[in-house]
């Protein structure tokens, strides 16, 4: 993913967001209990192999979960393994549904904001698949 | 030297009415922190369509969205989603049904309430001991499940299934009863305090999240709340 070099990562900023969601995204993070039972709705992990990196929950946990946890020591390295996640991995369809009501397109929409704001964007030109995925009937 | 009528007496009366109290702050410190987060909306913002009469029609009735909650994701799911139903009823129902409880309830509150056999008893701690069992092995061998699971996972695996375990061997007798029967009352506290603070608070926010927010995919009823 294309980090801009010459930016520093402002973790004075990324806390700020942080904060004023902070009690969603604590809750929402204690209350994904891991079932799994969202990756069935997310077409990506569908026509993918099943693979697990396309599992909705998976997809925020090592997102915003991931910047959120090591909030107090951010580095660039953070933002690179969450930003795979929510640029490549994830379309922002919100057509994932979590049986305990967490909004994890809202979740992973607010790690790209994250991202955005210490100038991380998706590298198109290097998420374009050599084969295209093949249509599976749902 | 502490004898079994001593310690009984102290985790079924203060260590118990402890666990209750911290089950009970820390039921009203999460909603409390849930209504500062969010903010009540004002009527013209709610969801509602000009001329619509009621939520019941297009699909918006409360029997289409608990079909969305209940199908939309576990379509593909059925197994996982049956036990997780049969589970959770079990697990809810279970402690306030059975024999041995109702009669503490009428020893120290003179309290009585209608009881299942001991059978059905049986039956039901084993659909909730099976079903923790399905749930291990699926975050031991499926992939996908694999790749989200913590420790904490496995942590409110085995406070679930501490308390039925102990209550089973200890009604039956199996090992000495008095070790089992204390054990049985100690996970029992230490997994109703755990409720407020650790994944377990699902119970919680389970019906919050569905009952109280602007409607969503989500909700059952259509609520007056939305996140800051």
């Amino acid at each position: 993913m294309a980090i801009a070099d010459k930016h520093e990562i402002d973790r004075k900023y990324v806390n700020k967001i942080l904060k004023k969601h902070k009690f969603r995204i604590k809750t929402s993070l204690k209350m994904c209990s891991h079932c799994s039972l969202c990756s069935d709705s997310c077409f990506l992990y569908m026509t993918n192999n099943r693979e697990y990196n396309y599992v909705p929950s998976y997809k925020f946990i090592n997102s915003l979960g991931l910047i959120y946890k090591k909030r107090r020591k951010l580095t660039k390295e953070v933002f690179e393994k969450a930003s795979e996640h929510i640029w490549k991995d994830c379309v922002q369809c919100r057509r994932c549904y979590c049986p305990l009501g967490v909004d994890i397109p809202w979740l992973i929409s607010l790690a790209r904001q994250i991202c955005r704001s210490q100038g991380i964007f998706p590298d198109h030109q290097n998420m374009v698949r050599e084969e295209s995925p093949r249509t599976v009937h749902i | 030297m502490l004898n079994y009528n001593q310690i009984y007496l102290f985790i079924t009366g203060p260590l118990f009415i402890l666990s209750l109290l911290i089950f009970l702050s820390g039921t009203v410190y999460q909603i409390f922190w849930f209504v500062r987060a969010t903010r009540k909306v004002e009527p013209f913002i709610k969801n509602k369509i000009p001329g619509k009469k009621s939520n019941n029609e297009n699909g918006n009735s409360y029997s289409h969205r608990f079909n969305l909650l209940i199908n939309k994701g576990i379509k593909t799911n059925h197994v996982t989603g049956f036990v997780s139903l049969i589970f959770h009823l079990s697990l809810i129902l279970t402690p306030f049904i059975i024999f041995p409880h109702h009669m503490i309830l009428k020893s120290y509150l003179n309290i009585t309430l209608f009881s299942v056999s001991t059978a059905t008893a049986d039956i039901l701690t084993i659909i909730v001991l099976v079903s923790i069992l399905y749930f291990l092995l699926r975050r031991i061998f499926i992939k996908q499940v694999k790749a989200i699971t913590s420790f904490n996972d496995f942590f409110i695996l085995l406070i679930t299934a501490a308390p039925f375990i102990t209550g089973f061997i200890s009604y039956h007798q199996f090992f000495n009863s008095e070790i089992t029967t204390i054990l049985h009352v100690l996970s029992g506290e230490i997994m109703l305090a755990a409720i407020p603070f650790t994944k377990l608070v699902h119970m919680i926010f389970f019906f919050i999240n569905r009952f109280t927010l602007v409607k969503t995919e989500n909700s059952l009823r259509e609520g007056n709340r939305i996140w800051q």
